[in-house]
């Protein structure tokens, strides 16, 4: 039995998450009698941090499709904030030291960041000029064909043009080295992290865990709203509650995602913003996500936050993360993620409401039913 | 100027009063097109029509043409595409002479200096950070009262708090020159709003001061450097959460809020890390002869003080860290004195971003550039927020 990820491509706090998935919400498809007669909703709204608790309405709006907040004969609440940010706050409170265990390990986070987004800024930079100087030798090359001409002629090359093209990949690949290199340095400090503070053996992190495990696996459905994404992914992250997730998942569990929300449930997590001053380069990979998406990038907001009209810098987004798909989410589109492996994903909202990015630098609107991706024959390490 | 061609070839057709009052009727004065501006006025018993604006670099006081057999006066200019122009018309007739606001544009400045009409070149646009939005929450202003000890006088200062803001938690700190004038003409609450929602720029918390005699006091007068940082300051230290570094307190002003604001921060150098100057009025001796000294002698001996500190922070090295955004309208007669400052800023590697803008010395230039600005210095979560 294996359930299915919704991803809404609208933004804010209200209930259209739910109005997509009102169908699932109401029939469960989870492979637990009891959890699927009670048509449970649990919300994760810690991205709106200290507003967490600000859902009443979405309880209203699950109300009034059908989920009341208890159910005739059910002694449990059956719509459920899983109280994550808060969570997070109370074992701080409680556990003073660990706490700042790990405020340290983010500041260090942070200046591991601040050094990749350094270099990764200068590379970016030695990329678009090293670009700029190759199409003026040769305009009628994009960078996508610049790349793909290097890719299988790497060394063996004997003109002007084969040897541009070879360097322009070699300055790609750094950058994408430079990805890995942040990936590989978080894991390090997170590893460090955890061995210094031996914070999966203290009691409140286990017993919060349990906590957060039960309220997460009595969920016919997950809802994740969006908002401040990195406060969003650490504490999933804190909690270890990827796993939990996919085991929710494979019990039959829906969950619905939007925004900040969907971004954390990536293999990689991407952050993006084309129009934000002072940032010379458009993206950053942020860090791995919950791992829920396998092969899948979405990209919430795409109209206010990228730059199209450029091949050349579309084609940067698509070719520099690897994996399956990279897609512009927004207003209206919907995408479900499903299948044995989740290796199945089908675009459901209205016509060009979610876009692909192509390794071509190509924006193809999918229309409704298509099927972005299917079968198991996913190669993470080759573009998109 | 396309518009005025359009009226030109009507009266050409029909040189009658009515031809104007029809145009009129259907196009809004002053007309403007792609290639400028063109102003308008209507009496047929005025002598002589000129427009009275303060763009530096253009004759201050520029004589309409009038339209033989009529009653109207008219000025074309071209002017850049994002401009925005303050003015008035000075109309000479039997009577005297007299100033006014455009009887034809019914846009006004809402300023302190008077009011003026404005015009925009046809690719302004009012930028959407200053509207009041629904979906925003709003920060809380309080109202602090305090004795100066050295001002020997009560003060009154405001203090903006962030919609999101907790005690437990420790914000940066700007204190703003002028503040009243920033809350009412920049709309300095508003912008902070709907920035901080946006997370185009973090949280902090916002020391409204004002001076009952800025002209003096902000005027490189130590008095009120000391006034903010040993009276004003600690009390703020206590009342709010706030961080306890240079790095994160910001002096802020325009004109001579900016001018003591760079005071402050130079004879402070560890409690002040920031500063966001607007059109700050520096005054310096490499470009004073060409510009307002050369036309008002007099107010060289006024501004010795303010060249004496400019000069001194200009030969000033600084070893702490310090980061400066600077604005400067490019109709302003300051523009000489900011760009200047430039190569000082440069050459000692200060952090520091300068933007011009084809506006002159008001609020509204100033409220326009505010968001810049605050990105520069108080960069926000925009990369990791998705709501």
């Amino acid at each position: 039995m294996t359930g299915a990820i919704i991803i809404d491509g609208g933004t804010g706090r209200d209930p259209g998450p739910l109005q997509v998935a009102r169908g699932r919400i109401l029939e469960p498809t989870h492979g637990d009698r009891s959890v699927r007669g009670s048509r449970k909703v649990v919300l994760i709204t810690a991205g709106w941090q200290a507003e967490e608790f600000a859902e009443s309405h979405l309880k209203e709006a699950l109300y009034r499709i059908g989920v009341p907040p208890r159910m005739p004969g059910n002694q449990h609440h059956n719509v459920q904030n899983l109280s994550l940010y808060w969570e997070f706050e109370k074992f701080c409170e409680k556990e003073p030291k660990l706490a700042t265990l790990y405020s340290d390990k983010q500041d260090d986070v942070k200046k591991t960041m601040e050094l990749y987004r350094r270099s990764n800024r200068m590379a970016l930079r030695q990329l678009k000029a090293q670009l700029a100087t190759v199409q003026s030798w040769f305009p009628e090359w994009s960078f996508a064909a610049l790349l793909d001409r290097a890719t299988p002629h790497r060394g063996r090359v004997d003109d002007a043009l084969g040897l541009a093209a070879e360097e322009l990949s070699l300055e790609f690949d750094r950058i994408r080295e430079q990805d890995q290199w942040l990936l590989d340095r978080l894991a390090r400090l997170d590893r460090a992290f955890l061995d210094a503070s031996k914070l999966r053996e203290n009691k409140t992190w286990l017993a919060k865990r349990r906590l957060l495990a039960r309220r997460i696996k009595s969920a016919a459905t997950l809802v994740f709203y969006g908002g401040h994404l990195a406060v969003l992914l650490n504490r999933l992250h804190f909690f270890d509650l990827g796993p939990i997730l996919r085991e929710s998942l494979a019990a039959g569990a829906t969950i619905v995602a939007r925004s900040a929300g969907a971004m954390a449930l990536g293999e990689r997590v991407v952050v993006y913003h084309d129009e934000y001053q002072d940032r010379h380069h458009t993206f950053e990979l942020f860090g791995r996500g919950v791992g829920m998406l396998p092969g899948l990038l979405v990209l919430p907001q795409h109209a206010e936050r990228i730059r199209k009209g450029s091949q050349d810098h579309l084609a940067f987004l698509a070719r520099r993360f690897p994996l399956r798909a990279c897609i512009g989410l927004d207003e209206g589109a919907v995408l479900v993620v499903d299948g044995g492996d989740l290796d199945r994903c089908i675009s459901l909202g209205p016509p060009d409401s979610a876009l692909r990015f192509t390794p071509e630098g190509d924006e193809r609107g999918l229309q409704p039913g298509e099927t972005v991706f299917a079968g198991a024959s996913r190669k993470v390490g080759g573009p998109c | 100027m396309l518009r005025l061609a359009q009226l030109q070839d009507a009266l050409a057709e029909n040189p009658m009063e009515s031809t104007i009052e029809r145009f009129l009727a259907t196009h809004a004065a002053p007309l403007v097109d792609n290639e400028g501006v063109t102003f308008l006025y209507r009496d047929g018993s005025a002598k002589e029509v000129h427009l009275r604006h303060e763009i530096m670099g253009l004759e201050s006081r520029q004589e309409f043409l009038r339209v033989a057999g009529t009653s109207l006066h008219y000025l074309p200019m071209q002017v850049p595409p994002t401009a925005r122009i303050e003015y008035r018309l000075e109309v000479r007739d039997d009577t005297g002479t007299r100033t006014f606001v455009d009887p034809l544009n019914p846009i006004r400045s809402d300023c302190p200096y008077g009011e003026k009409s404005v015009v925009t070149a046809h690719g302004y646009t009012r930028p959407g950070f200053v509207r009041e939005r629904a979906d925003v929450r709003r920060g809380t202003i309080e109202t602090v009262r305090m004795l100066s000890a050295v001002f020997a006088e009560e003060r009154v200062l405001r203090v903006y708090l962030p919609a999101r803001y907790r005690s437990d938690r420790a914000y940066p700190l700007l204190i703003v020159h002028d503040g009243s004038d920033y809350l009412r003409y920049a709309k300095l609450a508003t912008v902070l709003d709907n920035l901080m929602h946006d997370r185009e720029i973090e949280d902090f918390v916002v020391a409204l001061t004002d001076s009952p005699r800025r002209l003096t006091e902000y005027k490189v007068d130590p008095r009120q450097g000391d006034f903010l940082t040993n009276e004003i300051l600690p009390l703020l230290q206590e009342r709010y959460a706030l961080r306890d570094d240079a790095a994160s307190r910001c002096l802020m002003g325009a004109s001579y809020g900016a001018l003591t604001s760079l005071h402050t921060f130079s004879r402070f150098p560890r409690t002040y890390g920031k500063v966001f100057s607007q059109s700050g009025s520096f005054i310096h001796a490499d470009v004073r002869r060409r510009t307002i000294h050369e036309v008002d002698p007099e107010r060289l001996e006024d501004d010795e003080p303010i060249l004496r500190f400019v000069s001194s922070f200009s030969r000033q090295a600084r070893s702490e860290p310090a980061k400066l955004y600077l604005s400067c309208g490019r109709f302003e007669s300051l523009i000489f004195f900011n760009r200047s400052l430039l190569d000082v800023l440069r050459r000692e590697g200060y952090e520091h971003h300068f933007r011009e803008s084809y506006d002159g010395h008001n609020w509204t230039c100033w409220r326009n550039g505010l968001k810049d600005g605050f990105r520069y210095l108080f960069p926000g979560d925009v990369l990791l927020y998705y709501p």
